[in-house]
């Protein structure tokens, strides 16, 4: 997927760099994935593996030939990303991202606006990161295989990475395959509640979701991910609840009671290896209690989604007792 | 042949001021129509937090003139258009089919201006400002109107009855 998906949200000088640039970027045989814009700063695309400047005949030069973001490149940005709708982004600005149709995420960075200690919006824009999002549809039924197939049914199931490193996008497959089943794995279909805090997981754009996440899945956008799961279990009887970037004490607690509750888990969390997840404060207490029986390891080692390991995780049991994947290629 | 051409005069006149009486008669429900959509969106931006687009695509309803306006202004920015200008080339556009004044335009333009430019709180307060602006029209013209638009239905005849006496 090249740059051509940004054309609509960008201004007409960036977009005629841009545009130009893609003949470029074609070359260097890598996705464009992030196009960052900063006042004053060097346009810059960036992929897997490299950062791009681009000047303004489109080439990809140093950054000091490079083409120079100005504030009305940002303001048109902002007009446009947010449908001229300022009303409608106020907890997208707050939250630091807007969410585009196609799944496309728009990160802003400006002043914050703070309202008893807490962020209330964002103002003068300074910095925006366009995130490209791919819906790649990898078979993934080999590690189905290794994490879905357990006695009693779907183990709750962690994955685990850097960021930028395909945990969202293993996340949504998994999903998928929960959802549909998977015969080739007798992995029969599974009601799937997904809790979308960051319109990442499934992409919403006013009630319609961005990427396909099966047929038995149910989508609670943009709510907090504690009041999310417990609504889940409450109102949509899900078999599996997934949910993106467990971080909170209140989200440990709440993926604590939904497993007491009979509903498996699937969640992402952001650590180099299970070494450095047990180190997290808030993770360790919910890997003590043993409510995760598996976690897969992602790293970015030959790029997004290399699968590094697939851990059997115990009660307050961390190290591995199997490496049962290594070195695959993911999503 | 006179005659015929008498009655002609007559009735072109007459048929004039006959439009021009419906040409007030259909301000003033314009303007009403206008004030009811920016109580929609009202709704639509303060409780729904629904974008502009989409927003305007809902005003639909109201039905035409100003359904296919808000519909077009909804095109306009779902193709990548800022909100002033969108409204104004649309304004330009579509102005033959209303019939309103300078100052009308005027309070219909200063929406163009403001719409989505600020939290759904201070959007709020704009849309009630230009909608009793709207109101205080409406009342002054409310009477004023029905009595220029009778007067014009007669105007048309009786003047082209003068100007047969005229030429007579």
């Amino acid at each position: 997927m090249g740059l051509k998906v940004a054309e609509k949200w960008f201004g007409h000088d960036l977009w005629d760099c841009l545009v130009k640039a893609e003949a470029h970027l074609v070359k260097t045989n890598e996705n464009p994935e992030e196009i960052r814009l900063r006042i004053g700063c060097p346009l810059l695309v960036r992929t897997a593996s490299q950062d791009f400047f681009v000047a303004a005949n489109g080439r990809l030069v140093e950054p000091e030939a490079a083409y120079r973001v100005k504030e009305s490149d940002i303001s048109q940005v902002m007009e446009r990303v947010t449908l001229s709708s300022m009303h409608a982004a106020e907890e997208s600005l707050r939250q630091g991202f807007v969410t585009l149709p196609g799944g496309h995420r728009v990160g802003l960075a400006g002043e914050a606006v703070l309202e008893q200690g807490c962020i209330r919006t964002q103002k003068n824009i300074a910095a925006v990161n366009f995130r490209i999002a791919r819906d790649p549809q990898s078979d993934i039924s080999f590690l189905l295989r290794q994490v879905a197939l357990n006695s009693q049914g779907f183990p709750h199931t962690l994955i685990v990475s850097p960021p930028r490193a395909g945990k969202t996008t293993l996340l949504r497959l998994l999903v998928r395959s929960l959802s549909n089943g998977a015969p080739e794995v007798a992995l029969p279909p599974h009601r799937v509640g997904v809790v979308d805090e960051r319109s990442e997981i499934a992409g919403m754009w006013q009630g319609a979701a961005s990427f396909d996440l099966g047929w038995r899945t149910d989508v609670l956008d943009k709510c907090p991910k504690k009041l999310g799961i417990e609504m889940m279990v409450r109102t949509m009887s899900p078999d599996i609840i997934a949910v993106d970037e467990l971080g909170g004490v209140e989200e440990v607690e709440a993926v604590k009671e939904a497993a007491r509750c009979g509903v498996k888990m699937l969640a992402t969390c952001h650590a180099d290896s299970i070494g450095d997840l047990t180190a997290r404060s808030v993770i360790k207490p919910l890997l003590d209690t043993g409510v995760f029986q598996k976690a897969v390891v992602l790293s970015r080692r030959r790029g997004p989604g290399t699968l590094e390991k697939v851990h059997r995780l115990g009660n307050g049991q961390f190290e591995v007792r199997g490496s049962l994947v290594r070195d695959s290629k993911c999503p | 042949m006179a005659l015929i051409r008498y009655a002609v005069i007559i009735i072109g006149l007459g048929w004039l001021g006959l439009w021009r009486a419906s040409t007030i008669r259909k301000r003033l429900k314009q303007l009403e129509l206008f004030e009811h959509a920016l109580s929609l969106l009202d709704t639509e931006i303060f409780w729904g937090m629904t974008p502009l687009p989409v927003a305007f695509r809902r005003l639909q309803r109201i039905g035409f003139p100003w359904g296919n306006f808000f519909l077009s202004v909804a095109e306009g920015l779902e193709a990548g258009g800022q909100i002033e200008e969108t409204w104004r080339e649309v304004v330009a556009a579509q102005k033959s089919y209303f019939c309103l004044t300078a100052e009308d335009w005027e309070l219909v333009n200063r929406l163009g201006g403001c719409a989505g430019r600020s939290d759904r709180h201070e959007q709020h307060k704009q849309l009630m400002l230009i909608r009793n602006q709207i109101q205080g029209t409406e009342e002054t013209q409310r009477v004023d109107a029905e009595r220029q638009a009778r007067m014009w239905s007669y105007f048309g005849f009786l003047g082209g009855i003068a100007v047969v006496i005229a030429i007579l």
